[in-house]
């Protein structure tokens, strides 16, 4: 390595680190999610010449994404994107009664997720949490822009089809919450 | 729901609105760049020990065996995080908290698990602490009964730990390597040591609040044998793993967490035994 890829490698670090953390945190836990950000950012180092400078985040969320589908491949699937909403949620400021109401809408729509595809739930995160348009996410998952928006598309109406009617997209009902921790 | 206000509610539900406020401690990046490079070396170092042929030894008695399967991956896994060295827990038991630093709660943690001490254990983590997303010192979706019945299945699985090796990515984690002896996986693929790394959080008052799931570098021998295996456990060996399911709480405990070592052990001695054959 050169000096030129110490100062291109602390440019990308010091700029998209917490976007490539947040991006972990939102599928795994704390700690895998620093785990795995850090051997984003070792598979960075290794292959300073495999991206685009301007363009590098949808670059790191690619790898960030098959590093974690690997652990996961790996160990046991039992990660549930709830448990980790309900971690981070505790933290949160809201009023009590909000925290209940939102978490009992997260729980929904995760549930609703859980019963896609890995890659529709992956266009999806991207789309509504990473806020990546549809040449980003084509990037990221590798395939053609008409894909991606083929895919986001398909995924939000499949999304839409897991979420019973009945459910109010702006107040859902909570349930009772059980002492000590919660529902799943 | 309509698809645009099913999505509306997706992204309603971000669980980090705001990156930056994901961080926790702003990492110096001439460190962390020291850090990457030191690590990448290393990677560069086990690909390389890696590609070293098997002596002779480890692999006369196996044929390189294929296919992958959660099933023992998992328990595979599951077996290798546990374990330090027997002796230490012996001679010292399981220390408790407050720890200084993550690195003596990770520790602690592997001491408690190779003691099969659960009481101790227990005792490691803060208030909603979680490892492997369950919560041993509280319940949310995991009883006390399962949870002991998987930390008797960890505990059983592992011979013994060496070569701890850590290093801080905050404050507050650390992230080990050790290499660690599972005796299934010896059973399965004539050799059951590998590396493995686990993260080890600890929070304000010094206990544990977030143990990861451990990373395993398997070789490909090894890789290969669990592939194996996996696919003939579910065809021989059913009710081995209807029982190790169990573990993890969605079901009832089918069994005491002694039983359902016993029935995954007969299992790999079988396969073993097959494979010797």
């Amino acid at each position: 390595m050169t000096p030129t890829a110490d100062v291109r490698f602390t440019r990308i670090y010091e700029t998209h680190y917490a976007d490539v953390m947040a991006y972990c945190g939102r599928r795994v836990n704390r700690a895998d999610a620093e785990d795995a950000t850090n051997e984003v950012f070792v598979v960075l180092w290794r292959r300073m010449d495999q991206f685009d400078d301007e363009m590098p985040l949808p670059w790191l969320y690619g790898v960030a994404y098959r590093t974690i589908a690997n652990r996961r491949r790996g160990a046991q699937r039992r990660f549930r994107l709830v448990e980790r909403l309900r971690g981070v949620r505790h933290r949160s400021a809201e009023a009590a009664e909000d925290v209940v109401v939102r978490r009992e809408r997260d729980r929904v729509v995760i549930d609703a997720m859980s019963r896609l595809s890995p890659t529709d739930q992956e266009v999806l995160r991207l789309a509504a949490w990473e806020e990546l348009s549809a040449p980003l996410i084509a990037e990221v998952m590798e395939c053609s822009v008409a894909a991606a928006e083929q895919r986001v598309h398909r995924a939000k109406k499949r999304l839409g089809r897991e979420i019973p009617d009945s459910v109010n997209p702006i107040v859902f009902a909570p349930l009772p919450i059980e002492e000590g921790g919660g529902h799943v | 729901m309509k698809p645009d206000a099913a999505f509306t509610t997706l992204s309603d539900a971000n669980p980090i609105p705001d990156a930056a406020s994901f961080v926790e401690t702003g990492l110096v990046s001439a460190a962390f760049l020291s850090a990457t490079k030191e690590r990448s070396e290393r990677m560069e170092t086990l690909e390389r020990t890696e590609q070293t042929p098997t002596p002779a030894k480890k692999a006369s008695h196996w044929q390189p065996l294929v296919a992958v399967a959660a099933f023992v991956i998992v328990l595979i896994i599951g077996a290798g995080v546990v374990a330090v060295s027997r002796g230490s827990s012996d001679a010292a038991g399981t220390p408790a908290p407050p720890f200084d630093t993550p690195q003596a709660a990770g520790e602690a943690y592997l001491v408690s698990t190779v003691a099969n001490d659960f009481a101790a254990y227990q005792t490691l983590f803060a208030a909603g602490g979680t490892d492997w997303g369950v919560t041993p010192a509280g319940s949310t979706e995991t009883d006390a009964e399962h949870i002991e019945a998987r930390f008797a299945w960890i505990s059983a699985t592992v011979d013994s730990i060496d070569d701890i090796d850590c290093e801080p990515l905050s404050e507050t984690t650390v992230r080990c390597s050790f290499m660690a002896v599972d005796p299934v996986l010896d059973r399965i693929s004539g050799d059951g040591a590998a590396l493995y790394r686990q993260n080890f959080t600890i929070a304000d008052d010094g206990s544990l609040v977030s143990v990861s799931l451990p990373a395993p570098d398997f070789s490909e021998a090894q890789n290969e044998a669990l592939q194996r295996f996996n696919e003939w456990v579910p065809l021989n060996r059913p009710e081995a793993i209807e029982l190790f399911n169990t573990l993890w709480g969605s079901d009832p405990l089918g069994a005491s967490g002694e039983e359902i070592v016993a029935s995954l052990f007969d299992a790999a001695d079988d396969y073993a035994a097959l494979q010797q054959g």
